[in-house]
């Protein structure tokens, strides 16, 4: 497979899943919870809190675009026969994964990136706030660690909605294992671990409204268990798509 | 010598005890079948294991034993490489519908690393008869032109081999003539092989010179197709006398004979005892003091031959 391969195949992915009207949908989404999040602190040098403000609510919204996205992509390709089709051509199975994958996560990273750097312009923000920047590195493992679980999901049940309604309920189970909003088990929890944690070592303080400091550890942990789970469940994914029976 | 009583030196295509299944359902039972170059029909029920046979071709599905070759090669372990050689068309393709038909075309060429694939992109839809809908999108195609942009995307960068499954579903009598057509054209012209899986035999019967026969998930009967015309049709001979009807009554008298029919001015005569038959009819002829003006087997058509092969399997079984 040469890389112009790899990228017809990210070019049928992109017309085939982000055509009008699915990439408005998913982009009006990802307004919607940058633009639902309230600011409530309008003293300049507080301003930076306001960035871990109802991330709860963007988290939310995260999960449903990237369940159905994914969702889509894999387990609807299997309804609809374009696997079967696909490696009718010499296509190496890990290709069209990575292929699948990659279309589905830099798509949904660039746009939930762009539109969270107009939190820049919402807050106020000076672009070389430092925090800006670790709030979007801290949303990357968890797009990571939500697209890994929904692929294995989609893979397993090879059903559209039913991946789509698994994945979901699996996710917000997760996250409704903890309602304080602090535990490391979930993404909120997760993002003001490292908030925090970066808060006062380029501030000097904790952000506004956040209560609890957690240990270095728990930053450690914060971000390489999202990454570490997601490399275990891509390895196994790839390992299972190779050796999947395609009826 | 395979079950069609054909020595074949060089399939391109070769299973052995193939057995496969879906959970509890055993959908390949000993699978063993060969396809020569030339265009070969799979002919079976629905649910009789064609796609799944399929499947297991082009190394989209494990065999649990057994082995299956194409081109010499293993159809699992050395997939890519097979593929790489062969066009499919499967029975539900799932083009992007947002794609134009040329964009498509122009998606395959970038798989199968095609040299100027502009001029195979023409040529391809030129042989379909698509050249006005190449710049028209996929959702707007009817599902006779959704066959013939599968047909093309199976015939770009000239295969070896094409591999179509049921390529005439949802097409109008007319489109399946013309795929059919089409499909003749290509062989003779540029020698590629096809394997044709079907369950509308009178698509195959002016078309393939070998035949598969599949019935839940075992192979019946393989073989040419004049070979296998000729082994089912044995047992029928159609007579010209110079009386039909008095050589009709004579001859139904004859252990032999299971029956008898007078059609148009010919006497047909199913008989369970060709060598003995053939012997007596010139000497009961003269008895009856009638004139033999013709005596002749009768070729077996293609729905002969299935009725026959899927007979034979059930009362094997």
């Amino acid at each position: 497979m040469t890389h112009k391969s790899i990228l017809a195949l990210m070019r049928w992915e992109l017309k085939e899943y982000f055509s009008f009207p699915v990439f408005e949908i998913v982009l009006f989404i990802a307004v919607f919870s940058i633009l639902n999040t309230s600011s409530i602190l309008p003293v300049y040098a507080e301003r930076y809190s306001n960035l871990h403000w109802g991330i709860q609510n963007i988290f939310f919204y995260l999960t449903i675009s990237i369940c159905a996205v994914f969702s889509r992509s894999f387990a609807g390709a299997f309804s609809k026969n374009e696997i079967k089709t696909l490696l009718s051509y010499p296509i190496k199975r890990s290709s069209l994964f990575f292929a699948k994958y990659l279309t589905m996560f830099l798509t949904l990273l660039i746009i939930y990136a762009s539109v969270w750097a107009s939190q820049l312009y919402i807050q106020a923000l000076s672009p070389l706030e430092p925090m800006f920047w670790v709030s979007l590195l801290a949303i990357i493992p968890e797009i990571l660690l939500l697209s890994t679980i929904t692929v294995a999901i989609a893979l397993v049940v090879k059903n559209e909605v039913v991946s789509i309604f698994a994945s979901v309920l699996l996710l917000y189970g997760l996250a409704n294992l903890e309602s304080g909003g602090i535990s490391l088990l979930i993404a909120t929890g997760r993002y003001k671990a490292l908030f925090g944690y970066f808060s006062i070592l380029t501030h000097g303080r904790l952000p506004i409204g956040m209560m609890y400091v957690h240990p270095p550890e728990d930053v450690v942990i914060a971000f390489l268990a999202p990454l570490l789970i997601s490399i275990i469940l891509l390895a196994m994914s790839i390992a299972y798509f190779k050796r999947m029976q395609i009826d | 010598m395979d079950k069609g009583g054909v020595r074949l030196e060089h399939p391109i295509i070769k299973t052995v005890d193939v057995v496969h299944s879906f959970g509890r359902n055993l959908t390949l039972k000993n699978l063993t079948l060969n396809a020569p170059s030339g265009i070969s029909g799979f002919i079976g029920r629905n649910g009789s294991g064609k796609t799944t046979t399929i499947g297991v071709l082009l190394g989209l599905i494990k065999p649990q034993s057994g082995k299956a070759t194409f081109f010499g090669r293993d159809c699992w372990k050395d997939s890519i490489a097979i593929r790489k050689r062969v066009g499919v068309m499967h029975e539900i393709n799932a083009y992007p519908v947002n794609f134009k038909g040329g964009e498509l075309l122009e998606f395959v060429a970038k798989i199968y690393d095609i040299p100027n694939s502009a001029q195979s992109i023409r040529q391809v839809l030129g042989e379909v008869g698509l050249e006005d809908a190449r710049d028209k999108p996929i959702k707007t195609y009817s599902a006779g032109m959704l066959r013939r942009l599968g047909l093309a995307q199976a015939l770009i960068g000239e295969p070896e081999f094409v591999i179509l499954d049921e390529p005439t579903a949802n097409v109008d009598p007319l489109g399946r003539v013309t795929l059919l057509d089409n499909i003749k054209k290509i062989h003779d012209s540029k020698g590629t092989s096809f394997l044709i899986s079907t369950h509308i035999l009178s698509d195959l019967e002016k078309i393939c010179n070998w035949i598969i026969i599949i019935d839940e998930g075992r192979i019946v009967e393989q073989g040419y197709v004049k070979d296998l015309a000729e082994k089912y049709s044995a047992n029928v001979y159609k007579i010209q006398v110079s009386n039909p009807w008095l050589f009709a009554g004579a001859v139904q008298e004859l252990a032999m004979v299971q029956n008898t029919t007078v059609n148009n001015q010919t006497v047909l005569c199913k008989v369970n005892d060709t060598k003995a038959f053939y012997q007596v009819v010139p000497k009961l002829v003269a008895d009856l003091k009638l004139e033999l003006i013709g005596l002749q087997q009768i070729s077996g058509t293609l729905e002969e031959i299935y009725k026959h092969a899927i007979g034979v399997k059930s009362d094997d079984t």
